[in-house]
Parts: C-alpha cells; sequence; structure tokens
C-alpha cells in the first residue's frame, strides 16, 4: 500500500480494533499508538525484513 | 405457469409426472420462477402412496420410472441413499447466469486502450497550486508504469514490494526542520547497502497528520514517538473521536473497542446513583463495582468492566467524573457541595483570574520541579484564604496537586487527611479555565479550627494520588488580637484568638501591625474581583495619611499592602506591583508607595473622613 493512500486514525484502524480486542483489556492509548504505527509500517511495506 | 412442460412416456407416466410436477410447484409457489424447487424420491412416494393406498415399494418403481422417463424437466441427484428431484416453476431446473462483462468497476479501472500520453505532469495535474506544498498527487500504478517510474509487474497490486527507495528522489521531511543530519546520513547509508535495481521507482513511506506534520514510517516506532510522541498521541486521540463509527473509545488514557464495552441500564444508573447519594460523597469506582456489582478484581473481565462503567457514566450527564489519574472518583446531581457557600464559582473565577493572567509568583521561594519531586508544598495563609477555606491553584500547586484525567473536567474531588488531629476533609479542585483561575476549596472549617491567618502550613501527597495531608508546625499556645470577619455585621475586627501553629510575623493579621485594618470594609465579591478598586480601598485604609483633608494622600509599603489586599482577596506580590504600577494615582517613592485618591467634592455638613483618623496606633 503507497503511504500517500494512509489517513492517520483511520486506515488500518479496523486491523487494531481486532489487536485491541484480542488483548482482552483496555490498553494505554500510548502503547496503542505504538502498535499503530506498527501496523501502519506493516502495511506501507517498510516492515524490515531480516 | 400457464405453460406447462410436455411430458413424454406412457399415459399413466404422463400423468404421473405431471402430478408430481405440480406438487413441487405448488411447494415452490413463492419462489423465484427460475429457482430450484428440491423434493426426495422418498417424500413424493410417501404422499402418492398415501394418496393412493397402494403399495409403498411399488410407487417408488412408478415414480422412479415416470421421471427418468422425463429427465429434461425433472434433474436427479443421488445423494446417500435418496434421490433428490429437481425442478423450478418454469419447467426444468438451469442455474442463473450472472453477467459480469459490463460492470461500471472494470470499466473505470481497465480501460482497455488507454489513451496515450506525452507528457506525464499532464496526468498529475493541470493547475498549478497557488503555493508549492509538498502534498504528493496520487498518479495511478498505470501511469506510473507508463512513464517508467516503477517497473511493469506481472500481477495486480504487488508494486511496492519491488520498489527500493533512491537516495536521489527520496522526499525529504520539510515540515520538520529539526531532523537530524545522522538520520539523512543512516538512510543514505542503507539505501548504499542495498543498492536499487535498475529503473526502480518511488516507495513513499511519508504520512501527512492532520496537523500537517509528516512522518517517515521507515523510521523505528520509538524513534517516531520519542519525536512525534505527544502529537501523534493527540492527533490519534482525536481522530478516534471523530470517528463516526466510533470503533475505539477512550476514558482517560485507556482505550478499548466500543462493541466489546459493556452497557449499563437505567436500572444500573439509578443504583448507582442512589447509592451515591446515600454516602454523600463521591465513590471511586471500584467501590461502586464491588458494592453494587458484585465483581471481584480477581475476575478476568474485571478491568473491562470497570472501563465500561468509566466510559458509560462519562457519557450520561447525570454523572460528573470528578477523580483524578490512578483514582476515579464519580459524583452525581443532588449531591452536597463542597466548601465554602460564601463565595460563588463565578466570583471565584475571577478572582483567581490574575493568576492565569500571568501574576503568578508561588514558584519564586520553591520550584514547581522540586515541589513535583518531593511531592511536598509549604504556604502561608493568608486572610482570605483562612476566612474562606480555599487555596488558589497556583503553579506551586499545580505542581502538587494532579493534573485533570479528562479533556473537559472542571473538578476534583481530593481529600485532605490531618495527622495531627486525625481528621480529614473533603475539598474540591477547580481547574483554570480560560481566563478563570482555579482553587483549591474546602478548608474553611480546618483552618478556623487549627490555624490562624500567617500560618505556614504544609501540603504533602500520599500514596493515593488523590489523598493529601496538611500539616503545620505547632507551638506553644499563643493569644494574640487577630483581624476576624463579623458575618452578621459584615464588618472586620479585631478579636483574642488563641492559636497553636508556627505563623510568619509579618503574615499575621493581628491589631499591632494592622490595626487600621478595622476599618477596611467587607467590599462586595463584585468590588474585590476588580484588583484596583480593592487597592485602592486597601490603600486609604491602612496607608499612612500624609495629606490634607483636601488633598488626601497615603503612603504604605508593598508588605502592608499585600497583607491588606489578600484580607479582600487573593492577590500575590507580583499582581499587586502591577496594580501599583498601573495605577495613574500610586506613586513609589523609595521602598514606599503612595496613593492620592481622585479629587472629590467634600459636604462640609458631613462628618469627618474616618481615614484621617488613626485611633488604632498604638
Amino acid at each position: 500500500m503507497d503511504a500517500k493512500n494512509v489517513i492517520f486514525g483511520e486506515t488500518g484502524l479496523e486491523k487494531l480494533v481486532q489487536v485491541l480486542r484480542a488483548s482482552g483489556q483496555p490498553q494505554d492509548i500510548t502503547k496503542l499508538v505504538e502498535r499503530y504505527l506498527e501496523i501502519l509500517r506493516e502495511m506501507v511495506g517498510t516492515e524490515e525484513k531480516r | 405457469m400457464s405453460d406447462k412442460p410436455n411430458f413424454s412416456g406412457s399415459a399413466d407416466q404422463k400423468a404421473l409426472a405431471e402430478q408430481i410436477f405440480q406438487l413441487m410447484s405448488a411447494q415452490g409457489a413463492f419462489f423465484a420462477s427460475d429457482a430450484p424447487i428440491k423434493q426426495t424420491l422418498a417424500n413424493l412416494a410417501d404422499f402418492i402412496a398415501a394418496q393412493r393406498k397402494a403399495d409403498r415399494a411399488k410407487v417408488v418403481q412408478e415414480i422412479d420410472a415416470a421421471l427418468s422417463k422425463n429427465d429434461a424437466v425433472f434433474g436427479r441427484e443421488e445423494r446417500e441413499d435418496d434421490v433428490i428431484y429437481v425442478i423450478s416453476r418454469l419447467g426444468a431446473y438451469r442455474p442463473r447466469q450472472e453477467d459480469t462483462a459490463h460492470m461500471f468497476k472494470r470499466r473505470l479501472y481497465e480501460p482497455e486502450n488507454p489513451l496515450p500520453v506525452d507528457d506525464i505532469s499532464v496526468v498529475v495535474t493541470t493547475t498549478r497550486p497557488a503555493l508549492t506544498t509538498v502534498e504528493p498527487v496520487f498518479i495511478s500504478d498505470y501511469w506510473q508504469q507508463q512513464a517508467g517510474l516503477t517497473p511493469i509487474v506481472p500481477g495486480d497490486g504487488q508494486l511496492s514490494e519491488v520498489a527500493e527507495p533512491q537516495a536521489a528522489v527520496e522526499p525529504e521531511e520539510v515540515l520538520e526542520p529539526t531532523v537530524e543530519p545522522e538520520e539523512v546520513v543512516e538512510a543514505a547509508a542503507a539505501v548504499v547497502e542495498k543498492p536499487a535495481p535498475a529503473g526502480t521507482g518511488i516507495q513513499n513511506t511519508l504520512i501527512a497528520l492532520p496537523n500537517g506534520v509528516q512522518i517517515d514510517l521507515r523510521r523505528p516506532v520509538a524513534d517516531l514517538m520519542a519525536q512525534y510522541g505527544p502529537t501523534l498521541v493527540a492527533q490519534f486521540r482525536a481522530a478516534l473521536e471523530n470517528d463516526p463509527l466510533r470503533r475505539i473509545v477512550t476514558f482517560g488514557n485507556d482505550a478499548f473497542p466500543e462493541a466489546a464495552v459493556e452497557n449499563f441500564g437505567k436500572n444500573d444508573l439509578r443504583r448507582i446513583r442512589d447509592y451515591l447519594l446515600e454516602t454523600s460523597e463521591p465513590l471511586l469506582d471500584s467501590q461502586i463495582i464491588a458494592d453494587i456489582f458484585y465483581h471481584n478484581p480477581r475476575q478476568n473481565d474485571y478491568e473491562t468492566f470497570r472501563f465500561a462503567l468509566d466510559y458509560r457514566l462519562s457519557r450520561e450527564k447525570d454523572f460528573e467524573f470528578v477523580g483524578v489519574d490512578g483514582a476515579r472518583l464519580w459524583s452525581t446531581k443532588g449531591m452536597p457541595a463542597i466548601g465554602t457557600k460564601r463565595v460563588k464559582a463565578s466570583e471565584m473565577g475571577q478572582l483567581t483570574g490574575y493568576l492565569e493572567e500571568g501574576f503568578d509568583d508561588s514558584t519564586a521561594e520553591q520550584s514547581a520541579e522540586s515541589i513535583r519531586s518531593s511531592g511536598m508544598l509549604s504556604h502561608v495563609l493568608t486572610f482570605f484564604e483562612w476566612e474562606y477555606g480555599v487555596l488558589p491553584y497556583t503553579k506551586a500547586l499545580a505542581a502538587l496537586l494532579p493534573t485533570p484525567l479528562l479533556q473537559d473536567q472542571r473538578t476534583a474531588v481530593l481529600r485532605f487527611e490531618s495527622p495531627q488531629h486525625y481528621s480529614s476533609t473533603l475539598t474540591e479542585l477547580r481547574y483554570p479555565t480560560g481566563n478563570r483561575g482555579g482553587w483549591l476549596q474546602g478548608l474553611e472549617e480546618f483552618f478556623h479550627d487549627h490555624l490562624v491567618p500567617g500560618a505556614l502550613i504544609t501540603l504533602a501527597r500520599t500514596s493515593e494520588p488523590h489523598i493529601f495531608t496538611l500539616t503545620y508546625e505547632e507551638q506553644p499556645e499563643t493569644t494574640d488580637r487577630l483581624l476576624v470577619l463579623d458575618e452578621k455585621k459584615n464588618k472586620f475586627a479585631f478579636a483574642n484568638v488563641s492559636y497553636f501553629a508556627a505563623v510568619d510575623e509579618d503574615m499575621l493579621v493581628n491589631q499591632q501591625q494592622y490595626g487600621r485594618l478595622r476599618n477596611l470594609k467587607s467590599l462586595p465579591m463584585s468590588d474585590r474581583r476588580k484588583g484596583d478598586v480593592a487597592l485602592e480601598h486597601v490603600f486609604e485604609t491602612v496607608g499612612e495619611p500624609v495629606g490634607t483633608r483636601s488633598e488626601p494622600r497615603y503612603e504604605a509599603t508593598p508588605d502592608q499592602l499585600f497583607v491588606g489586599l489578600n484580607v479582600l482577596r487573593p492577590a500575590s506580590r507580583e499582581y499587586l506591583a502591577h496594580l501599583l504600577d498601573e495605577g495613574d494615582e500610586f506613586e513609589q517613592d523609595g521602598e514606599r508607595w503612595s496613593y492620592a485618591p481622585p479629587p472629590v467634592e467634600i459636604d462640609e455638613d458631613e462628618d469627618q473622613d474616618d481615614n484621617l483618623y488613626d485611633d488604632d496606633e498604638e
């Protein structure tokens, strides 16, 4: 996915909702933003390949 | 239905086939005309054998034979031990064919013969923006491939995996001038390590936040959070709040999917409200859960339930959150007010407005950082604070007390314990709003019982975020004539008071030092909130008269004025200095200030001006 199509706070939010539901507990919003950035990184394909 | 299919076979078989067709058509009378209508051989045999009162086995054979002769109409499926016949209301069943040859989607995205383009800029935009921005313009993969920006790859949508960034065409984070040069070097080094294949294009990894800040997703999450953490959290929080689907909801710093948040019915809310009213003081969410819902903290869903309770109550207008981070307290309408009723909240907000105007010197002697780290704050009580049991929400107090947990939170309820008297006091902290200052109220009774104006008090944190201690240094009993406000007569007077607290002698409002304050008028709050009006009256009262009857003039030191002004209203030394500097009638003469009231016509019949007498001078 091209990063120009990413809308912060909207793109990938469904995935984040799934992650949050799977955790089963309310999460701190800072941790959630970190997880959200990871999701966005995965979506735009910038995850380092090792 | 009118045009029945033609049946073949012997006359009996034709009749039987027609009868079965009518039966199955009646069964699917409300089906679409081409929808499959199915029936088993066993069911058909049961029905017809019962109708004809014939042998079932024989009927089975007859049906099978008759329908086999008409296999153009009756589709036959063998499933396990049974046979299923299929027809439609039109006759034989034929699966529907979807015609997708002319879908709009296909025409939009897959042009068979796209127009040739010589210049790619023609495709990008036909107009030039007024201001040059780095806002990316969408160019379809097709045209990027045509322009040679990206290689043509087999399959669709796999473009970004192949393309590697090139240092030469990498977009810069133009809106963030603080990008460290090391990162550029690192990025360049990374590119050198992975040489881009020939003919590769741009892999755009820059995303723009709603406030315009661009961040590069190639950087590690930890780096991004370190540099943009507060911005990212704020923007993410705003995005969640603006999400029309409200997929994720927040309470304080916690977030959870809305769909998984438990609902509370009207009856639950009524029980919570009744319980709060019964206890007459704000309660912790954990206490509400334990006492009303009998939920155990050891249960797996406890935190989820707690979040649900807090979130749902925050959406109800009958409940108000008055807690802090770590102690989520809830209040409801109709609960007893905390603190003095003698000063209205709107008046108090204006009286402490000088703090929001920047005249807050509370951290001059003890820095906010030291208060925050030590968790202790020392403060000398002024007369106004002592009289009304309020403490202005100065920077020093703000460093000690917790910040609001919710963005729109107006108040927090805190408990102050006195280890010296084994008592505790419920107080209400009003946070500043706009140009109105904040304050802490509810200490009136404690101050009057144990302290005097000028007493040195120490406020300290405890292990609980909403509980604090209030202590003072004890000393042997002292009796003095101190200023008091006679509420009934609405006049100030000096009265004998015994106290056991260590005091700042300069701030002790006793008759010996500030005898003239007995003439101070207890101005209405509407006048007190006007700093200049209050100061003029204080000056006329505490100042030493040095003028004449026709040209009155008063002199006083800033310390005297500070104590006097703090009898009528809270004020800092900086605010006092500001009022003195701004007032045209005030003049500085060395360390003293003088005040010459504007001339007024004096009625000869009127009694002498009280201010010219100094009957309290010792």
